[in-house]
């Protein structure tokens, strides 16, 4: 999924836990909302990760952006990112969600955490092996490309100086 | 729409309330605290206490909290205190730590390390507080 498509629908998330917890819900429903949110970063870190780790060739094929804006793209998100961390932190401390405390602040932190390591299970590692296929498949239809060319200039080079020497 | 937060005696907030526009409003249709007061107290109680506030943090800092504390003096809503070294921010009207929170840095923020506020470490030694933990 394109970053600011993620990003928006944290950014939506983000919207849905300070209304929560200005209604002053149940901790249920904040950790719900909370949770929500989690995903949405998690997924948001994930595409970051994976994009500073494609080879540059790769990332053009799979991302039609040119570099710069796909590095604003990044940084956008990184920003966004830490403003909603430190927002949520300050809830927790001092806002809406004083009440739930720094005992609270903790049980997002493990919270949060428990979706990571959930995502990084159940779509993360799905995500990059087919994105690993895609890559060899591409890459090996590339070679065997490449080198039937270089075989048949090869073949075609010998049959002309066999003729030539004939 | 507006909003009434209901006060006990020590002036927290116990609960707080939507009112339709036209139960605030005068003659003129101007939105008036005091109609909106005697209109919560109508449907609550005439020895209910009541206050406006903003979901938008128009009015008395930040719309109020159950729990926050009314403060007439500052005329604002403000959440309990975090610890007992954390101070009002006369400014902001917001509680800060006696110590400024230290930033991560990026490989901090990549080991997903946060810092906590520890009471005890700061009372046990002053220049400390923000403790870096791991997530």
């Amino acid at each position: 999924m394109d970053p600011l498509t993620i990003l928006a629908a944290a950014n939506t998330a983000f919207t849905v836990v300070k209304k929560v917890a200005k209604a002053a819900d149940e901790a249920d429903a904040v950790y719900q909302s909370l949770s929500k949110w989690a995903g949405h970063i998690s997924d948001l870190q994930e595409w970051m990760s994976q994009e500073e780790a494609k080879p540059s060739i790769f990332k053009k094929i799979a991302y039609n952006k040119s570099a710069t804006a796909e590095a604003f793209d990044t940084l956008v998100a990184k920003r966004k990112i830490e403003e909603q961390e430190k927002e949520i932190k300050s809830m927790f401390y001092i806002g809406a969600l004083n009440h739930l405390g720094i005992k609270g602040y903790k049980e997002f932190i493990h919270q949060r955490r428990a979706i990571k390591k959930k995502r990084e299970k159940e779509v993360y590692e799905q995500i990059r092996r087919r994105k690993a296929f895609f890559y060899n498949t591409m890459m090996g239809s590339a070679i065997t490309i490449v080198g039937t060319i270089l075989i048949s200039m090869i073949w075609y080079l010998i049959d002309m100086i066999k003729e030539a020497s004939s | 729409m507006a909003y009434f937060a209901e006060l006990n005696s020590d002036n927290i907030v116990l609960r707080v309330i939507s009112v339709a526009d036209k139960d605030t409003a005068d003659g003129d249709g101007n939105e008036v605290e005091s109609i909106g007061i005697a209109f919560c107290k109508s449907l609550c109680g005439s020895d209910t206490n009541w206050i406006q506030t903003s979901y938008n943090n128009n009015i008395r800092v930040r719309y109020a909290g159950i729990g926050y504390k009314y403060h007439s003096d500052r005329n604002a809503f403000i959440p309990a205190q975090p610890f007992p070294s954390w101070v009002i921010n006369n400014t902001t009207i917001d509680w800060e730590s006696p110590i400024a929170e230290p930033t991560l840095t990026d490989s901090e923020k990549t080991a997903g390390k946060f810092y906590l506020w520890d009471e005890s470490a700061y009372q046990a030694d002053n220049s400390t507080g923000w403790v870096l933990t791991n997530s």
